[in-house]
C-alpha cells in the first residue's frame, strides 16, 4: 500500500499557489498534517481525494496515476471534508444508505456495516430522525460514518473532531489508531493533541510547501534543548512578547509563567523544559516564515 | 441618521456581494442584448411594441418609453428571481446568526434587504436606460438626445415596479412556504395576472389609466402612445402588443413626444413605492431572525423536575466493548444501478407533502377517466407543473446542500450516478403523467403518445442541463414556467413540448428529440466540469 505525491502543485491564480512542488511518500499509518490557516492542507487533501485537479506533478496510488484512474482510488477511499453538507430531509440511516449506493456497495453487507457505524459514532438512538434537526457534532459524526462505509485503504479526514464533545473526540482518536494498523490515514487538524495521540508521522506545511516530514519523535528532537520556561512580571511580559517565540503563558500569583522556544537561553532565569509537539510546530512554522 | 447608516451598509454589502459575481455581468449583458432586440432596425419585418403597422420614430421619448415598457413587463419576472436570495444567503453563509445577535430590529433588517434588492435592480435599470440612449444613436433616426424624455419613463414607471418586486422578494423569503419552488410558482402567477390586468385595461385608447391596476406602469406609457397613434392615423384599430409581431403592411412612423408627467400620475406611482415600503415592513412580522428551531410545538408538557446528579455516589460504569467493523462481502464494489436509482428516487420524494400526492393522484385519475382530447389538452399540462419542486432539485442539490465533495468523491460519479439521477427525473415525470398515458394507449393515439414520451425525456434533461450549468434551480423554474405557459397552456404550438395541442407535425417532434439529446450532452459536460471543484 503506497501513496506517492511527486512535485505536486496547484496554482489558483497567476500569483497564488495553493500547493507548490509538494512531494511525499506514504505507507501504512497515520500521517498528521499540520500547518497554519491557508497553508494548503485542504488543497492537498482535495487533490488526494480526486476532487481537485492539480496543475503540476503526479500522485500515484500503488503505482497508478490517480488523475487517470481516479475510480481505482475512489473504491478504497474514505473522505471526510472539513466543510460538508447533508440532505436535511433524510435521516442518518437513509443518508448512509444513499452514500453506500453511490459508492457501489452491495445492499446486504452494507446494512450490517451501517448498523455498526451508527453504534460506533453513537447515533443509534437518533438514526431515524431527519438530519436537518441534528446538532453540529451529530452531523460531524454522520460525516465520520459515511467516510468509513467502504472497506477503505486510504482515509482522508480534514478537521474530523471539530464540533465533537471531549468524549466523542477520544472515541474518534481511538478509532483512528485502530484503523491505522492496515491503512493509510491522513489527518489534518489544528488540534495538536489529536495529532500527538494518533500520528505515526507528521508533515508540517506552510505557504503550500512542505516544511518537514518526520516521525513525531524526530520532530520533537528538533526542538529539544530549545524550550525554556521562567516567570516574568506583567511589565516584562509585554516587552518579552516582542522578539520571542512564545508557545505558552499562564498567569499565576507570582507572575506570568512563560514558555519560549529559542536557540539561546532567552533569560538568566530561564530553565530548559521538555519539548511538546506544539513547541515544535511553532518552531518550524516560524522558521519557515523567516526563511 | 444611525438607521440610514445601517440601511446603507446592509445595501452596500449585498450589492457588492451580488455585483461581484459573474452571473451579474451575464444577466446584465443578456438584458442589454434583449433591449437591443427590442428596438428593431427600420428594415426589420417585425415590431416589438406593436400598434398594427405603426410605431414612433426612434427619438428619446419613444426609445425610453418602449424600453421602459420592456423593462416593466418582461424584466419584472427574472428580476424577482435575481433578488430572491438576500435572506437565504445570510442563512447559508451563517452571517445571519451574527446579524441575529446584533441590536438590529426585524423591520430594519427586512427594510434593509428590500432596499438592497431595490438598489441592485435600480442599477440594472439604469444600465438599460443608458443602453437605450446608445440604441437611439445606433438606430440613427433622431440624433438629438432628450435626457428627460429618455429617462423619465424609467424613473416613474420602472423604478416603483422594481421597488415592489424588491419588497415582495423579501416577503416571500420570510414566509416559509413561499421560500422555495411554491413561492416561485406563486410569483409567476401573480406576475402573469398583473400583466394581464394591465393589458386588459388597455383595450382601447380612450381607457383611463388606473394606478391601482397598473403596478408595472405600462398603462401610463401605452395609453399615451395609443392616443397619439389614434390621432396620427385615424384607421388605427386601437390594439397594442408587447413582444415580437410580424408586420402585415409597410411600416408607418409618427413622432411621439413622450408623457406629460402630471402630479396625479406621479402620485399614483408614489403609492406603489409606499406599497413597497409597507410590504417590506410586513415581512418583518414573518421574519424569524434566523432561528433554526421549528416552531410547530406551541405547548410544552409539564415536565417532572429532574433531580440533580448525586456527585457523592458516582459509580464506575464499565466501558462498553469497542465496535469492530465487519469486512464487507467479497466483490463489494460493483455497479448496482437499481439501488442507486431507488436512492435517488427516495431523495426526490423525501419531504413531499401529502396534499401533493393527493393532487397528483386526483389529476391522474382525471387524466385516465376524461375523454382523451380533454385529458391531453387540459389535464396533462396541469399535471406537468406539479412536479416542479421535485424536478428543480436535479443537478443543483449537491451544491445547494454542500454535498459536492462527498458525492463527487464516490466512484464513477459521471458515468454511473449521473445517468441515474436523470432516470429518476424521467420516472417522476412518467409517473406524474401516467393517467393521461394510459388514456392515450387505450385510445390508440400513437402520435400523441410519442409526443408525450418526448416530453417525459425532455423535461428532466432540461432541468439537469440548466441546473448543472447555473448551479441554481431558479433558472429552470422561471424558464419552464414561461415555456409551459406559452406552449402547452396557450397553444403556441412550436413551444408545446408535451404534445398537448391537436396538431403534431413530425418535424417538431424530431426537433424536440434532437434538442433533448443536445441538452443531455450539455448536462454531461456541465457535470464533468462540476466534478473538478
Amino acid at each position: 500500500m503506497n501513496l506517492s505525491i511527486q512535485n505536486v502543485s496547484k496554482q489558483y491564480r497567476r500569483d497564488f499557489w495553493g500547493l507548490r512542488d509538494f512531494s511525499l511518500e506514504l505507507g501504512v499509518g497515520v500521517l498528521g498534517l499540520l500547518g497554519p490557516n491557508g497553508a494548503g492542507k485542504s488543497t492537498l487533501m482535495r487533490i488526494l481525494a480526486t476532487i481537485t485537479d492539480k496543475t503540476g506533478g503526479i500522485v500515484t496510488w500503488n503505482g497508478v496515476d490517480i488523475a487517470r484512474h481516479s475510480n481505482d482510488l475512489r473504491q478504497v477511499l474514505g473522505y471526510l471534508p472539513q466543510d460538508f453538507g447533508i440532505y436535511p430531509n433524510l435521516n442518518a440511516l437513509e443518508f448512509l444508505e444513499y452514500i453506500a449506493a453511490i459508492k457501489g456497495l452491495d445492499a446486504k453487507s452494507t446494512r450490517q456495516r451501517i448498523g455498526e457505524l451508527l453504534q460506533l459514532v453513537n447515533l443509534v438512538d437518533a438514526a431515524k430522525r431527519p438530519l436537518g434537526g441534528y446538532s453540529g457534532g451529530m452531523k460531524q459524526r454522520v460525516g465520520i460514518a459515511q467516510a468509513l462505509l467502504n472497506d477503505l485503504q486510504l482515509l482522508i479526514v480534514d478537521e474530523p473532531t471539530a464540533g465533537l464533545d471531549p468524549e466523542e473526540r477520544v472515541r474518534f482518536r481511538n478509532l483512528l489508531a485502530d484503523l491505522s494498523g492496515e491503512r493509510i490515514v491522513i489527518l489534518s487538524t489544528h488540534i495538536v493533541s489529536d495529532i500527538e495521540a494518533t500520528a505515526t508521522s507528521i508533515v508540517i506545511i506552510n505557504k503550500g510547501q512542505r516544511i518537514t516530514h518526520a516521525t513525531p519523535e524526530k520532530i520533537l528532537q528538533a526542538v529539544e534543548g530549545k524550550v525554556w520556561t521562567w516567570v516574568v512580571s506583567s511589565e516584562e511580559f509585554t516587552k518579552l512578547k516582542q522578539g520571542h517565540l512564545i508557545s505558552n503563558t499562564a498567569r499565576r500569583s507570582d507572575g506570568v509563567h512563560v514558555r519560549v522556544v529559542s536557540e539561546q537561553r532567552p533569560n538568566a532565569d530561564a530553565e530548559l523544559a521538555s519539548a511538546t509537539l506544539e513547541d515544535s510546530y511553532l518552531y518550524f512554522v516560524q522558521n519557515s516564515r523567516a526563511g | 441618521m444611525n438607521m440610514l447608516r445601517i440601511l446603507y451598509h446592509l445595501m452596500r454589502a449585498d450589492f457588492l456581494e451580488r455585483s461581484r459575481r459573474y452571473s451579474f455581468l451575464i444577466t446584465l449583458g443578456l438584458t442589454i442584448f434583449a433591449a437591443y432586440l427590442y428596438l428593431p432596425p427600420s428594415g426589420a419585418d417585425y415590431l416589438t411594441l406593436g400598434l398594427g403597422n405603426y410605431r414612433g420614430v426612434y427619438n428619446s421619448a419613444w426609445v425610453g418609453g418602449a424600453v421602459a415598457v420592456f423593462c416593466s413587463a418582461l424584466l419584472s419576472l427574472p428580476a424577482f428571481f435575481l433578488v430572491k436570495n438576500a435572506i437565504e444567503r445570510d442563512e447559508q453563509t451563517r452571517v445571519g446568526q451574527i446579524i441575529a445577535t446584533t441590536p438590529l430590529s426585524k423591520p430594519l433588517y427586512t427594510l434593509g434587504k428590500a432596499f438592497s434588492n431595490f438598489v441592485f435592480l435600480a442599477v440594472m435599470v439604469s444600465v438599460i436606460a443608458l443602453s437605450a440612449g446608445a440604441m437611439q444613436l445606433i438606430r440613427g433616426e433622431v440624433f438629438q438626445i432628450d435626457l428627460w424624455a429618455l429617462i423619465s419613463p424609467f424613473v416613474f414607471c420602472v423604478l416603483p415596479a422594481m421597488a415592489v418586486i424588491a419588497a415582495v422578494a423579501v416577503l416571500f423569503e420570510t414566509i416559509s412556504w413561499l421560500r422555495g419552488t411554491l413561492g416561485n410558482v406563486v410569483y409567476f402567477i401573480l406576475w402573469l395576472v398583473l400583466l394581464i390586468v394591465s393589458a386588459a385595461t388597455m383595450s382601447s385608447p380612450q381607457q383611463a389609466v388606473k394606478p391601482a391596476n397598473d403596478l408595472w406602469g405600462i398603462q401610463i406609457i401605452l395609453s399615451s402612445i395609443m392616443n397619439d397613434t389614434a390621432a396620427a392615423f385615424p384607421d388605427y384599430q386601437g390594439s397594442v402588443a408587447i413582444g415580437a409581431v410580424t408586420l402585415q403592411a409597410p411600416l408607418q412612423t409618427f413622432t411621439w413626444n413622450g408623457i406629460h408627467w402630471t402630479s396625479e400620475i406621479i402620485f399614483g406611482r408614489l403609492l406603489w413605492m409606499g406599497a413597497a415600503l409597507g410590504i417590506s415592513l410586513l415581512a418583518a412580522l414573518f421574519f424569524r431572525r434566523f432561528d433554526p428551531a421549528p416552531q410547530k410545538l406551541k405547548h410544552t408538557r409539564n415536565m417532572e423536575p429532574i433531580e440533580s446528579f448525586p456527585l457523592d455516589n458516582i459509580q464506575f460504569v464499565p466501558v462498553p466493548a469497542p465496535v469492530h467493523l465487519t469486512p464487507l462481502a467479497t466483490g463489494q464494489y460493483a455497479f448496482y444501478p437499481f439501488r442507486i436509482l431507488l436512492a435517488e428516487l427516495r431523495l426526490l420524494f423525501k419531504g413531499i407533502r401529502w396534499w401533493w400526492l393527493i393532487a397528483i393522484f386526483g389529476l391522474n385519475m382525471a387524466g385516465l377517466l376524461l375523454p382523451t382530447d380533454y385529458a391531453r389538452q387540459y389535464v396533462l399540462p396541469v399535471v406537468w407543473i406539479l412536479p416542479l419542486p421535485l424536478w428543480s432539485s436535479l443537478g443543483t442539490r449537491e451544491k445547494r446542500y454542500n454535498m459536492n465533495q462527498l458525492v463527487f468523491s464516490a466512484p464513477h460519479p459521471l458515468t454511473r450516478q449521473f445517468p441515474l439521477i436523470w432516470l429518476a427525473g424521467v420516472i417522476v415525470t412518467l409517473i406524474s403523467g401516467a393517467g393521461v398515458t394510459v388514456n392515450l394507449i387505450m385510445a390508440g393515439d400513437g402520435l400523441h403518445l410519442v409526443a408525450w414520451g418526448i416530453g417525459v425525456l425532455f423535461i428532466p434533461t432540461l432541468v439537469l442541463a440548466l441546473g448543472v450549468w447555473s448551479g441554481t434551480n431558479k433558472l429552470f423554474e422561471v424558464l419552464y414556467m414561461l415555456w409551459w405557459y406559452a406552449g402547452p397552456m396557450n397553444r403556441m404550438e412550436s413551444l408545446d413540448f408535451m404534445g398537448a395541442s391537436p396538431n403534431l407535425p413530425m418535424g417538431r417532434l424530431i426537433i424536440y428529440v434532437l434538442f433533448t439529446i443536445l441538452l443531455f450532452a450539455f448536462a454531461v459536460v456541465g457535470r464533468n466540469r462540476q466534478l473538478k471543484l
